[in-house]
């Protein structure tokens, strides 16, 4: 089976996240928030640390329950669907670094097959082609045997990414992908993202510290400053100085002529 | 790089043939000690020694069986329990599930007579202590459980189940302290804990329902695997996790608890054997891992309870203190190298 998409995207409205406490207390990230992001595109979170850009993901994936609001896949509200019907439209790729010892790369890969597969989860022919196929698509093909112990930080994100490929679904999230990463794997891990999207019908959801990277590689941005959302194309999001808000009460500021950070001291 | 699936069947084939040599071994050696060629004719119906037929039949062979069934059990329940808190150092006796067990056991065992309930029958007052074991060890793997999912640190939560284990044994010890004598004979012997001390009954009660955890564990090899990618991953993999986590607890709950039920606190053996098949056939896929635990944990068990007889000698040792030199090792060496499996 090839790894196909249908042209469905995501649509949130009315979302607010938030962790609530025993005490009344609790946090709101953000209230009443839309998003939209078209069939086969990239938007990119940005985001300072703690205002929900995870939570939005998780929301997505189903790992976590907002508050209110719905979220749609295509046509279907998340909180509607089944586990299993979930699976085969959204994959998730967390931060969570799962480093299991001897868990062969086609193993872990094969893992994202599970909604497909029997009961003891034996890999059709189908879905061995699936897993080789997600293998060969983030560059890892001749790695197959290895353990996910023995990779390096980029090599294992491919092998995650490989996974959330092999499920086959239409909408990828995936939590800071490119985090822990040096540059040329940072800018490889999001082109290859970008070529999912464009190239074979993708539609992709991911968070980011990396501005730089998001600017040059994103369709759209969405920005998360004090629980208001912000979406555009970047040059939009430069031009309107919505890109400046992200370095609020910071000694940063954004250039817009050179598209870089600048100190000022 | 993994084994190729050559080698790992020859390492089943390894296993198996290592478990028969066991296996007849159990037979032969003890306290008097038996010809093989005796125990080979025997086996297959031919003509032998009265003495040596009693002896076979009443006493060796229900031990043995006793022996591959708890091995298998402890093993089985050892393995589900490390995935599913990823934790390397999670197991029925060090997490505390066997100390429940003892405490629903030593409930039911000092209830009885207290309450002079009527259970005359063998089989049924076999039957309460099995469901006393599988209440307690059930309610013990929720606490610790619970606990889990807030101290994320492995260490931490080792010592939870050390402590709660602990206050069960705390409790044991009380309930024994205030019972009254008839009771407490029946219950004393019990916790010696012995492979040889089960009775035909406790034996099909504990074959039975171990069996009945085995497949469930069979049952359970792809949820543990969508597992070792943590619960949130298996979620947005389709898993309904709380229902699998059910599954788990009932299967653990079935192995580890029947087995306490009838054979007493067996540490060592469900935290060992898991990482004995994981050096030996390096993979984490539970497709091989659940049946080679089971196989391992056979083969460990027979071998600890031949080392216990101490062949030759009159005399026996308590099967707890064979399998806790033999597993301790493997449980410091996973600590010391501080191996990374999950």
């Amino acid at each position: 089976m090839a790894v196909v998409g249908t042209n469905t995207g995501i649509c949130i409205k009315g979302l607010t996240l938030g962790y609530k406490n025993g005490s009344g207390g609790g946090r709101i990230l953000c209230r009443e928030a839309g998003l939209e992001v078209a069939p086969n595109t990239v938007c990119v979170l940005l985001g300072r640390n703690g205002t929900g850009k995870s939570t939005l993901l998780r929301s997505i994936a189903r790992v976590h329950t907002p508050l209110t609001g719905e979220i749609f896949i295509g046509e279907n509200a998340v909180w509607r669907m089944t586990d299993r019907e979930l699976s085969e439209v959204v994959s998730f790729v967390s931060t969570e670094i799962v480093n299991t010892r001897n868990l062969a790369v086609w193993d872990m890969v094969g893992l994202g097959r599970a909604p497909y597969t029997n009961w003891i989860g034996q890999l059709a022919e189908s879905d061995s082609q699936a897993v080789a196929r997600a293998i060969e698509l983030v560059g890892m093909g001749g790695f197959e045997r290895k353990s996910i112990s023995s990779l390096s930080d980029g090599e294992r994100q491919r092998v995650m990414i490989a996974r959330a490929l092999a499920q086959d679904t239409p909408v990828m999230v995936l939590d800071e992908p490119t985090a822990f990463l040096d540059v040329p794997n940072r800018y490889e891990i999001a082109l290859l993202l970008c070529s999912l999207a464009h190239k074979h019908g993708k539609t992709i959801l991911y968070s980011t510290h990396d501005l730089e990277v998001a600017l040059q590689l994103a369709d759209r941005l969405c920005l998360i400053v004090d629980g208001r959302f912000s979406t555009g194309t970047p040059e939009e999001l430069i031009q309107n100085g919505v890109i400046d808000t992200l370095f609020e009460r910071s000694p940063l500021t954004f250039d817009p002529a050179t598209k870089q950070i600048k100190l000022t001291l | 790089m993994q084994l190729t699936k050559k080698t790992r069947n020859l390492l089943f084939a390894l296993f198996a043939m290592l478990l028969a040599v066991f296996f007849g071994l159990e037979l032969a050696l003890g306290s008097v000690s038996l010809p093989l060629g005796e125990v080979w004719n025997w086996l297959r119906g031919a003509e032998t020694d009265p003495t040596a037929r009693a002896l076979l039949g009443t006493f060796r062979l229900p031990k043995a069986i006793v022996a591959v069934t708890a091995g298998a059990a402890l093993s089985a329940s050892g393995l589900q329990m490390q995935t599913l808190f990823r934790n390397p150092l999670a197991g029925p006796y060090l997490l505390g599930v066997s100390s429940g067990a003892s405490l629903g056991v030593s409930l039911f065992l000092i209830g009885i007579p207290v309450l002079g309930l009527p259970l005359s029958a063998e089989w049924v007052r076999n039957l309460g202590v099995a469901g006393a074991a599988w209440v307690g060890s059930a309610a013990i793997l929720t606490i610790v459980f619970a606990a889990a999912t807030r101290v994320k640190e492995i260490m931490a939560v080792l010592i939870l189940g050390m402590m709660i284990g602990s206050g069960a044994t705390a409790l044991v010890e009380i309930l024994q302290y205030l019972s009254p004598e008839s009771a407490l004979k029946s219950f004393v012997v019990w916790t010696m804990g012995s492979l040889g001390g089960v009775s035909s009954s406790q034996l099909w009660i504990l074959v039975l329902f171990v069996a009945a955890g085995l497949l469930l564990s069979i049952f359970l090899i792809k949820p543990l695997n969508l597992l070792l990618l943590g619960e949130s991953y298996a979620r947005t993999l389709g898993q309904n996790t709380r229902r699998v986590r059910t599954m788990i607890f009932a299967g653990t709950t079935l192995l580890a608890g029947t087995v306490t039920a009838f054979c007493g606190p067996i540490a060592f053996i469900g935290i060992a054997v898991p990482h004995i098949t994981r050096m030996v056939f390096r993979n984490a896929d539970h497709r091989v891992l659940m049946p080679a635990s089971m196989l391992i944990g056979a083969v460990v068990m027979l071998g600890c309870d031949i080392i216990a007889q101490l062949p030759g000698m009159d005399m026996v040792l308590p099967i707890n203190t064979v399998t806790a030199l033999v597993g301790i090792p493997v449980v410091i060496a996973v600590i010391v190298k501080n191996h990374k499996f999950f």
